[in-house]
């Protein structure tokens, strides 16, 4: 019997959150920035699964008689001071920085979320700890505490993943504190509870569908963040090394040569500014699509 | 009001012993033996063990951080391990270069971002708005040394309109502030765009257009004054970039403030220096944001209202 007030709650709710993606994905494809967003990291995506097969050369191949060669039709973006060709080295760079974007996302957001719905759900003393912890984190401006991070792991991919991903905990944190604390208080919530759904289930069914939207948003503009965060730590020298084809890292090595090879410098950033503008627009489009009011 | 004053000045300090703790711990469990460091590598082993005594490094985790804030309570940041100089010295000696960056910067950013983002809700989806928005989504999407390197190429090297690097003279921070600038401008200038269309539908710039008030006037009066106030927050949280971004930009064009002077010592593993840098500028962040916060309530007399109330 006790059950009833549980389906009942439930019942609308879900319809209308059914109801809410059609038309969310509707709004979405009507936004032409959004799509071409999408499709850029679409593309993007599948130059790094394939980078083997659309690379002309290896990464590492050096070639000692064309050192420093500027684009021409057989190295479309040059060579670089060891004659290996750029190109090819942004392709394969596709795959460390989409690598570095989703897992590093994955473990901001993944932490942040369980920060945030512990912090919002106990309240009090609890919500108090962990939000003073959050906020001395965010105390630290932006590339601070990545820089720190990543100094004390020390230098490598896997570091780098992890000191960008801490790093962004503190904003999935917040937003999804903010969100539970909006649902929280909602009728099928409680409606839940009585109906002897425990704290996983309430957790799983009913509040991480409805917090949702505002972390999906974040998430595509988090992994521009971090994508963007990631070659700043390899350019200054922590993060990804040297011969790794990172973006980051090859601007860095190709400020040397700069004056005569303009080209070392200028493709590797080409990449990383149209990924990044791929997953801002899309985290606009997502935004606008999901939100309608805002 | 005052209490919400102390509120905030509390969490300042809390932040500060927080932030001293993290950047601690962090560095404390970064391998390599500073001692070692400091004698190079054909150091004898006694002499390895008198520094680290010496240094304080056989104490334990906590007695070691507790001497480390007391010494910043008492203006002592310890000493580098590389140079044997006091770090307090140093750092505060590249202080000012930061801070001027980022001043510089912020007020680059306003230029670009008001006029900008006013311009752009007033004509709504005209090719200004649709160019403007264009503009701050490269702005964000551009790494910041990257622009700076481009910056470089194009003006310094190409058409040699400005120096490269260095810090000599005024015009040596065109390029520099320029570059942090464009950062900051693109997201103070969209949320400029969301906060004047919010505004402009209130009635009460109906009625002063209504009223026949000039139009600049309106703008000025009514819709920019009451737009401000989320400006503002962005402002002071995008003052945090401005200062986290001297770090790859400082140590491109050359100027020696904090952020040259963090990647330098992380690069040598002068770890004090690393510590006292972070946090003299993660305090600023704070107290800066501390500062709009305040101008945020001042500005806002709802704000005050609601505050006094409490």
């Amino acid at each position: 019997m006790e059950r009833v007030p549980y389906v009942e709650g439930l019942l609308p709710e879900t319809s209308e959150i059914a109801e809410n993606r059609q038309s969310a994905w509707k709004r979405f494809c009507s936004n032409p920035l959004a799509v071409v967003g999408m499709v850029i990291l679409i593309l993007s995506v599948l130059t790094a699964v394939f980078a083997s097969f659309i690379a002309p050369y290896g990464y590492e191949e050096q070639n000692l008689s064309a050192m420093l060669m500027p684009p021409d039709a057989r190295h479309i973006f040059g060579t670089d001071n060891f004659g290996r060709d750029i190109f090819s080295r942004v392709v394969y760079g596709s795959r460390i920085s989409i690598t570095i974007g989703l897992i590093s996302v994955g473990i901001g957001c993944s932490v942040g979320m369980i920060a945030g719905i512990v912090a919002a759900w106990f309240g009090g003393i609890v919500d108090h700890v962990v939000m003073c912890i959050i906020d001395i984190m965010l105390s630290l401006p932006g590339l601070m505490l990545a820089i720190s991070l990543s100094a004390a792991l020390g230098p490598g991919l896997r570091n780098a993943m992890i000191a960008v991903g801490i790093s962004s905990i503190p904003v999935y944190a917040r937003i999804v504190r903010g969100s539970v604390m909006d649902v929280r208080g909602q009728e099928y919530i409680e409606a839940a509870i009585i109906g002897g759904a425990d704290f996983g289930k309430v957790i799983i069914r009913h509040i991480i569908p409805n917090i949702l939207a505002p972390v999906l948003v974040q998430a595509s503009a988090g992994m521009a963040g971090a994508i963007l965060t990631a070659a700043s730590l390899s350019f200054i020298g922590l993060g990804i090394q040297p011969p790794t084809p990172e973006w980051g890292s090859m601007i860095a090595a190709g400020r040397a040569y700069m004056m005569q090879a303009w080209w070392i410098v200028v493709f590797p950033g080409a990449a990383i500014m149209i990924v990044v503008c791929a997953l801002n627009l899309l985290g606009d489009g997502l935004r606008d699509a999901l939100d309608p009011r805002g | 009001m005052s209490k919400y004053i102390v509120k905030r000045l509390l969490f300042v300090i809390i932040a500060f012993f927080g932030v001293s703790l993290l950047i601690f711990t962090l560095l404390y469990f970064t391998p390599g033996d500073p001692a070692r460091m400091i004698l190079g590598d054909d150091a004898l082993e006694e002499e390895i063990l008198k520094l680290r005594e010496e240094l304080g490094l056989n104490q334990p985790y906590l007695k070691r951080y507790l001497d480390y804030i007391w010494g910043i309570l008492h203006g002592d940041f310890g000493f580098s391990y590389v140079t044997g100089r006091p770090v307090t010295k140093d750092i505060l000696a590249r202080f000012p270069v930061t801070m001027k960056l980022a001043v510089l910067s912020t007020l680059v950013a306003l230029i670009i971002a008001i006029p900008l983002g006013v311009a752009s809700a007033l004509h709504q989806n005209s090719i200004i708005d649709n160019l403007a928005r264009l503009t701050a989504l490269l702005g964000v999407s551009m790494p910041q040394f990257w622009q700076a390197i481009l910056f470089i190429l194009l003006f310094a090297l190409k058409l040699r309109w400005l120096p490269a690097s260095g810090s000599y003279d005024w015009y040596y921070w065109i390029l520099p502030s320029i570059t942090v600038g464009i950062h900051m401008a693109s997201t103070i200038m969209r949320i400029t765009r969301s906060s004047v269309l919010e505004t402009m539908k209130n009635d009460y710039v109906m009625t002063a257009i209504a009223k026949g008030t000039p139009g600049l006037l309106v703008i000025l009066r009514h819709v920019l004054k009451n737009a401000m106030i989320p400006i503002i927050t962005v402002i002071g949280l995008r003052f945090g970039n401005a200062l986290s971004g001297s770090v790859v930009v400082e140590s491109i064009f050359a100027l020696p403030g904090l952020g040259k002077l963090i990647v330098d010592s992380i690069k040598a593993r002068d770890y004090p220096i690393v510590q006292g840098s972070v946090l003299l500028i993660s305090v600023s962040y704070c107290l800066i944001n501390l500062l709009m916060d305040l101008l945020y309530t001042f500005i806002n007399p709802q704000i005050k209202e609601q505050l006094s109330e409490e």
